[in-house]
């Protein structure tokens, strides 16, 4: 009995221990970004904004902040319209070889990114499409869909088929049947899917550090450069303020998931 | 008022497995009609092409006079309950009723008027503002019966809608469906597997089997007549046993049973008098007579007792006759004191015996 | 004579609701999305790959003769199946834990395992740039604890880049192991238990086992992701720790020389694709595997 309560305390920080080390890094840009030193000192001393006041004041931070919201948004348009419509077609439409056509729609989530990013920049480069938004919305809207699918043909699923049928035997036409009936009841999903969308656009890295020029600049590139070249705390405050905005939407994610099982 | 529907010469086949094959019936404007059947006899399938959710493989339906084959589900105007309601889960029963005037463009307070009287015949007055899961199993059948009604369809269409409710509540709602469709004239397709239910709703049965129409006829007939050893068995409690035609005597048709047992029924029309031919004779149980000793002048089937279940107002008794435990069902009054193991006989009504030739598409 | 609820009561085809045409135009937008900014410049780039003034392999020759780049083939190959492996050993008894706490423990645990996972990658490929660094907190804690004298050098090393990797990959292996745990019906290990197992026997001969789907369909996700790694090893790893993802970007955009990219970008995508379909299969083994339970 002893050894077994020895085996459980020794197990128990051990998980501890790991999940501290899981989320110390995301963790500690809070403290980072408030020292008042120029370098990487941890703990940090002193306390100051200034670093976020830098970041706000920067003309090249909040333009790419703004390029990677501007295109965060458009394609989480983009792809929730694009991705509900192909889940509608793959779950209740009439199409030969559904399976391949679903394992295409997900492989530009399996297929290394790094090959896309090198293949998207040979491509857009002569078309002048890097640094340019429909560049990005282009790309970005590619990695995005594969989420928005799952989540919405999960919810598509669930969703009882007969409930389209009395819609029909009520008068309504497709869209109508569509507007009125299978949207309210799959909008968790479709919400989680844009949901996805966002964080998989706002979030992206290795395709951005390819497509970005000069002037059209994700702020993930600009993160890139400056961790790379330029590290200042500027990065904690930038990162602070990410971190912030990602965990509001997840917690409404979660809550969405939430709705949708409850 | 309702109109007629006629479907003629309907299959439907999903990759090679013919799900329908040639339903031909007409309903006439105002009728009842039930489509009965065991599961995957193709009731749904056939329901669901006269709702035009699908397409027939070949064949037209008609309704009233206009050719519809070709009219999608939402143009064809017909009203359809579903097995487990379908009722649109966020909305309140209020708008589901208005739903499909919603759809029609109706205006307003014309919505407003026809959904009460909606609610008021299906007796929800107060419960408009509910959403579904609100509501009761019963509850939430009726505003499904609203629904499918509010637009006034000339042909209402339910696929197995009591299948969820308790005996005592399906009992009562036949009962309100079936004032319902009269007292609005609507024509209705109502598709049951329950004999019962079938019996006591339509003004006439289709009993289907392995994706065909065996028979088409009203309830006495079908209970009485059978037209096959299929919906005999279906339809109703029946015996059936395998028999060979012997002889013809003073006392009726003498025939042998599968294990040897010779028995006489008097007054038994028996088409094709022919020895080598296997058949079957189908008796209900209330038909037979069941007997201590053999008092009449013909041969009677002589059985042993199995056993004896009391059933209120009869007593069902279970006769085994032939080696093979072969059990047939005979009615008695309720005090009837049979004891297992005593030898009984059993005497057929050879006007309300049919006996079928051995063919082969029979289970 | 009882006849039972048919179990497809009005199915009839009702789960197809939407015609060829209709389909077609609903999927269209994403399929010309998908050839026209997928398909196609992946096929450029690696159809590129085969020539050089006509048919030639010479850069596939290139890619496995020339030991700069064997090596770094070789090095891929080893950090993500180190990546993998310390993943497993991290995250199952993390998983193990998330299974079996009870709320709001649970909810804890499992918090503590999303919150890296939304956190942007460049947040914490920067957070352990901090945290590795010279004067960094693992180097503070070293020396406090008299571990080493002299702060270690870290940062931009294999270790790093296995450390920082492991750390942003742990959740895809968490999620996989956790689902299949939770699949175990809890009578199970009871019955074990029951029949005198020690809690130890109870673990290895029945709930690990059972886990096992769960366990491959993590570390073949796991070592997927690793293989085509670019920003974590960029960031945090230096020369000696260049990894195939790296090597590409290199050869794209700073020694121009695509075909040899397209070349490298194909032994990648192969490589990826043939685990891929090994990891479906599995699934669909998964699926199977459960859906009794
Ligand atoms: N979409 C379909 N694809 C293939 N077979 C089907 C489909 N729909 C129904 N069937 C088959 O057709 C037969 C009749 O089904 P159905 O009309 O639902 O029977 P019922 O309603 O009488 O129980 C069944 O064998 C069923 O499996
Ligand atoms: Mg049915």
């Amino acid at each position: 009995m002893r050894t077994s309560i020895a085996a459980k305390i020794l197990f128990a920080s051990f998980i501890a221990l790991a999940l501290f080390l899981m989320v110390l890094p995301t963790l500690i840009v809070f403290p980072m970004s408030v020292g008042t030193s120029n370098y990487l000192e941890f703990p940090p001393k002193g306390f100051t904004l200034d670093w976020f006041v830098a970041y706000f004041g920067d003309e090249e931070w909040m333009g790419a902040t703004w390029f990677s919201l501007k295109v965060a948004c458009a394609t989480t348009l983009a792809a929730t319209a694009i991705g509900t419509m192909a889940s509608i077609a793959l779950v209740r439409g009439r199409l030969p070889g559904k399976s391949l056509i679903y394992a295409l729609t997900l492989s530009p989530m399996i297929i290394p990114h790094i090959v896309i990013a090198v293949a998207l920049y040979l491509f857009f480069a002569p078309l002048r499409l890097t640094g340019n938004f429909y560049g990005f919305l282009i790309a970005h809207t590619l990695l995005a869909v594969p989420f928005v699918v799952l989540t919405v043909s999960a919810a598509l699923q669930r969703f009882d088929p007969m409930l389209e049928l009395a819609a029909q035997s009520c008068g309504a036409n497709s869209i109508q049947t569509f507007y009125h009936v299978m949207l309210p009841g799959i909008v968790p999903g479709v919400a989680a899917g844009a949901v996805f969308a966002f964080l998989t656009s706002f979030d992206e890295a290795t395709v951005a550090f390819f497509i970005s020029g000069l002037e059209g600049k994700t702020i993930t590139r600009k993160m890139f450069e400056d961790i790379d070249f330029n590290l200042t705390p500027i990065i904690a405050a930038v990162s602070t303020v990410i971190v912030g905005a990602s965990l509001l939407l997840m917690t409404a994610v979660h809550f969405l998931q939430n709705r949708q099982r409850g | 008022m309702g109109q007629s529907v006629e479907i003629k010469d309907v299959w439907k086949s999903f990759g090679g497995f013919d799900a329908v094959r040639s339903a031909t019936v007409k309903i006439q404007a105002g009728e009842f009609l039930s489509l009965l059947g065991p599961s995957g006899s193709g009731k749904s399938t056939l329901l669901m092409m006269v709702a035009g959710f699908l397409q027939p493989t070949s064949g037209k339906i008609l309704i009233g006079d206009e050719d519809v084959t070709a009219v999608p589900a939402n143009r064809r105007g017909i009203g359809m309950v579903f097995q487990k309601y379908a009722l649109f889960p966020h909305m309140t029963v209020f708008e589901n009723i208005a739903f499909p005037l919603k759809m029609r463009k109706l205006r307003r307070s014309e919505i407003e008027s026809r959904v009460g009287q909606a609610l008021d015949l299906v007796k929800l007055r107060d419960l408009g503002s509910r959403l579904p899961i609100q509501l009761s199993g019963g509850q939430q059948q009726r505003v499904a019966v609203a629904r499918a009604l509010v637009f006034e369809p000339p042909v209402l269409l339910m696929d197995e809608p009591l299948g969820a409710l308790d005996k005592k509540l399906r009992e009562e709602m036949q009962f309100e469906i079936k004032n319902l469709q009269q007292s609005l004239g609507v024509t209705m397709v109502y598709v049951t597997h329950d004999q019962e239910e079938a019996l006591t709703m339509s003004d006439r049965v289709a009993v289907m089997n392995h994706g065909e129409m065996q028979q088409i006829a009203d309830p006495k007939t079908l209970y009485r007549e059978p037209g096959s050893p299929f919906v005999a068995d279906f339809v109703g409690k029946m015996n059936l046993i395998e028999v060979t035609y012997v002889d013809q005597t003073a006392s009726g048709a003498l025939l042998k049973t599968a294990g040897g047992n010779r028995f006489s029924i008097q007054n038994l029309a028996v088409s094709t008098p022919d020895p080598e031919r296997p058949m079957k004779i189908a008796a209900r149980p209330e038909t037979i007579a069941l007997s201590r000793r053999n008092e009449t002048s013909g041969t009677l089937l002589e059985g042993t007792i199995h056993q004896c279940v009391f059933m209120g107002s009869m007593t069902m008794v279970q006769v085994i006759v032939g080696p093979e435990d072969e059990v047939v069902y005979v009615q008695t009054e309720a005090d009837a004191s049979y004891k297992p193991g005593e030898v009984a006989y059993l005497e057929f009504d050879g006007s309300r015996t049919s006996l079928f030739a051995h063919g082969p598409d029979e289970n | 004579m009882s006849i039972k609820e048919p179990h497809n009561a009005g199915r009839s085809d009702s789960r197809i609701l939407y015609g060829a045409g209709m389909s077609w135009s609903l999927i269209l937008p994403w399929l010309g999305l998908l050839v026209v900014g997928f398909a196609y410049p992946v096929f450029k780039l690696l159809s590129g790959s085969f020539f050089d003034d006509g048919f030639t392999l010479v850069h596939y020759q290139r890619a496995v003769t020339e030991p700069l780049y064997t090596a770094v083939l070789l090095r891929t190959l080893r950090i993500a199946l180190i990546v993998t492996v310390c993943a497993l050993l991290v995250g199952y008894p993390i998983a193990y834990a998330i299974s079996k706490l009870v709320r709001p423990w649970s909810m804890v645990v499992a918090a503590c395992v999303l919150i890296p996972f939304w956190t942007s990658i460049l947040v914490r490929s920067y957070a352990w740039i901090v945290l590795l660094q010279r004067k960094g907190l693992i180097n503070t804690l070293l020396i406090d604890l008299g571990v080493t004298s002299e702060p270690l050098r870290l940062l931009y090393t294999e270790f790093a880049v296995i450390l920082a990797m492991t750390h942003v990959l742990l959740p895809f292996l968490i999620l996989p192991v956790y689902g299949a745990l939770k699949t175990i019906p809890a009578d199970l290990p009871m019955a074990a238990y029951n029949l005198g197992a020690t809690p130890i026997k109870v673990f290895w001969k029945v709930v690990f086992p059972l886990s096992l789907p769960g366990v491959f369909a993590g570390c073949l996700i796991t070592f997927i992701l690793a293989l085509g790694f670019y920003i974590t090893p960029a960031l945090v790893g230096g020369p000696n720790s260049l990894m195939m993802a790296t090597l590409i970007g290199q050869q794209t955009t700073q020694v121009l020389n695509w075909p040899f990219a397209g070349a490298l970008a194909t032994i990648l995508l192969i490589t990826t694709v043939v685990l891929a379909v090994m990891f479906r299969t599995l699934l669909a083994k998964n699926r199977g595997f459960s859906s009794g339970i």
